[in-house]
């Protein structure tokens, strides 16, 4: 799954759009957070989201012609809205990039003060 | 112990799979009435300094079933969460304990066929548990300007709230309710029920997963299971207690091919609209318990609005489909932003299918009727909001502006189509309901599925529908009785 994410060019495009992602640890926490989240899915989502990752800089491409990694940050935005409209792609980045805010802005020890729920139930 | 053909061999009185809000009750009293219990969890077990010494996102991931991913897919996908843990769901809640209201025991009792759990049937159960767990009614502290602000929306409106009850000992008010009570204030099963269970020589088994009850086509005799090694363990027993959640049981139930056309077809749930709401005032939403104010002026349609609380990373993670600026906009603005939850009963029913591997696959059918439903409860929402005093609300649609009065939210109902919703559900209920067989109903009077011995379910999945507020008082009860009727038949 590391291979997938790593290939998949969305960390590049979350350290473009979120300046949270590019202070030192953070993009380590998002990430450990995403492959974390993911290594606890039954392994037909996991196969699912892995393809879907590998498949994103394709998707990419072909709905934005440009390359995501080489994509500023608007047109990496555009780009992810062209994406969105091909089935699955915008479930996968979606929660890919929930996960990755999540991990970066809650995921270390020193977060623990600012303290949050995520859910009423 | 011994072994077998297929693994271990532990002989042992009663087995509970699950140790969430019913699986707990049975330990207990079970174990109370002298039997021999073995508790079977899946997921690990977390003490107290556990929680306290991760970070928020971790105790999502150790926590939560898939790390709080799981899809329920459909018109929109909704994304499911529910406690894996010991303690099950309760150690990830708000701790809020409602009383289930006599007229909708009396509606369950008419559409099920099945009597015996009216309120005047559950009383002496609902009086036991809040005993047990110190239920109290939460007032305002110190933090909880959110609720505050909400209580002062409502009583503009002339509409009705009340304060949370709550199933707490000295909160701290840390916000960390839904990843885990780092104080032990919140009275979960793993500091409460469970510890009462083994202090009576139950024993709890994490890191446990069921892979299916054994039995001979009437009686149940044992189940088969996967320990934390992933070697198999066949635990024979006298009777099993089921209680694996709204997803689990009905999947282990279809495992084992008990009553398995019947179970799982029909997920009742509640699902959750958030709101984003910026004031001209610091709100903190960060500081403070859960929530200690709700609206309950519409409770009887199915809707309650109240505050969640919130951290950057959450907020974050909630905004995740909208344009990074808003997210940068919003995030900046943090002290000055309340989250709020609208629930709503849904009308459509989702389907829990057991799939090879141990997986799940959901799938809701959200009907027009429930899309109508939600635009109605986000009106009132928006209207409580701005009474509140709110200056700018960001909706769950992903592609919607933000909203700064009543008139942009009312041109918002009118735009927004039913695949635009981003929900959230973690309430789900009577996936394996109690009912007589001829109106559906998996489960006879004393929570066995009709037509098997031996076995007995007693969570949320046994509920006849819907409860509408938090289920946990009304699970708890009805396990109390399902268990009372076992101990003494």
């Amino acid at each position: 799954m590391r291979a997938a994410l790593h290939a998949s060019g969305l960390r590049a495009y979350w350290q473009r759009q979120y300046p949270w992602l590019r202070e030192p640890g953070a993009l380590a926490a998002a990430e450990a957070h995403v492959l974390g989240t993911l290594a606890t899915l039954p392994a037909p989502y996991r196969a699912g989201f892995a393809t879907a990752l590998r498949l994103l800089p394709l998707a990419f491409r072909v709905a934005a012609r440009r390359s995501l990694r080489a994509a500023s940050a608007e047109e990496g935005r555009r780009g992810m809205r062209s994406v969105a409209a091909l089935p699955g792609f915008a479930e996968v980045v979606r929660a890919s990039t929930a996960l990755a805010l999540l991990g970066a802005l809650d995921g270390r020890a020193d977060e623990e003060e600012r303290g949050g729920a995520h859910a009423h139930r | 112990m011994r072994t077998g053909r297929r693994g271990r061999i532990v002989e042992t009185d009663v087995v509970v799979v699950g140790s969430g809000a019913g699986g707990s009750v049975a330990a207990l009293e079970l174990a109370a009435a002298g039997r021999q219990v073995t508790v079977l969890e899946e997921g690990p077990r977390a003490g107290t300094a556990d929680l306290a010494a991760a970070s928020q996102a971790g105790n999502m991931r150790r926590l939560y079933r898939n790390g709080g991913l799981t899809p329920i897919f459909g018109t929109p996908t909704i994304a499911y969460g529910e406690g894996r843990c010991v303690g099950g769901t309760t150690l990830v809640n708000g701790g809020l304990l409602w009383e289930p209201p006599p007229h909708l025991l009396a509606r369950w009792a008419a559409q099920s066929g099945i009597d015996g759990y009216r309120a005047q049937d559950l009383e002496v159960h609902l009086k036991t548990v809040t005993t047990r767990l110190g239920v109290l009614t939460q007032r305002h502290g110190a933090g909880n300007r959110d609720s505050q602000l909400l209580a002062a929306g409502a009583e503009r409106l002339s509409w009705g709230w009340q304060h949370a009850d709550r199933a707490v000992r000295d909160c701290l008010h840390r916000n960390r309710c839904t990843t885990g009570c780092t104080s032990g204030a919140k009275q979960s099963m793993t500091v409460s029920y469970l510890p009462r269970a083994e202090a009576l020589g139950a024993e709890i088994r994490p890191g446990t997963r069921v892979v299916r009850v054994l039995h001979d086509g009437r009686t149940a005799r044992g189940v088969l299971t996967v320990g934390p090694d992933g070697a198999r363990t066949v635990y024979r027993t006298r009777a099993v207690f089921l209680a694996a959640g709204p997803l689990g049981t009905p999947a282990l139930l279809q495992r084992s091919r008990i009553q398995h056309r019947a179970a799982g077809r029909r997920l009742s749930l509640h699902v959750n609209l958030r709101t984003i709401a910026r004031f001209p005032e610091p709100v903190h939403a960060d500081r403070g318990t859960i929530f200690t104010a709700q609206l309950k002026e519409f409770g009887d349609q199915g809707v309650l609005i109240m505050p969640a609380n919130v951290s950057r990373g959450s907020l974050a993670a909630a905004l995740a489909g909208r344009p990074a600026p808003d997210t940068r906009r919003l995030l900046a603005d943090f002290d000055h932003l309340g989250v709020f939850t609208t629930q709503v009963r849904l009308h459509g029913t989702a389907a829990v299918r057991a799939v090879p591997g141990g997986g799940l696959l959901l799938r809701h059918a959200m009907t027009a009727v429930d899309h109508g439903a939600l635009c109605d409860a986000f009106r009132k929402g928006a209207a409580l909001l701005f009474a509140a005093g709110a200056t700018e609300l960001t909706p769950p649609v992903a592609a919607a502006p933000a909203l700064h009065s009543p008139a942009d939210a009312e041109e918002f109902c009118r735009r927004v189509r039913p695949r635009d919703w981003e929900l959230v559900s973690v309430h789900g209920m009577a996936s394996a309901a109690m009912g007589t067989a001829d109106r559906g109903g998996v489960c006879d009077a004393d929570g066995r599925p009709h037509g098997f011995r031996g076995l007995r379910v007693c969570d949320a999945s046994v509920l006849p529908g819907v409860t509408g507020i938090s289920p946990q008082g009304t699970i708890m009860a009805f396990a109390h009785e399902i268990v009372s009727r076992f101990n003494n038949p």
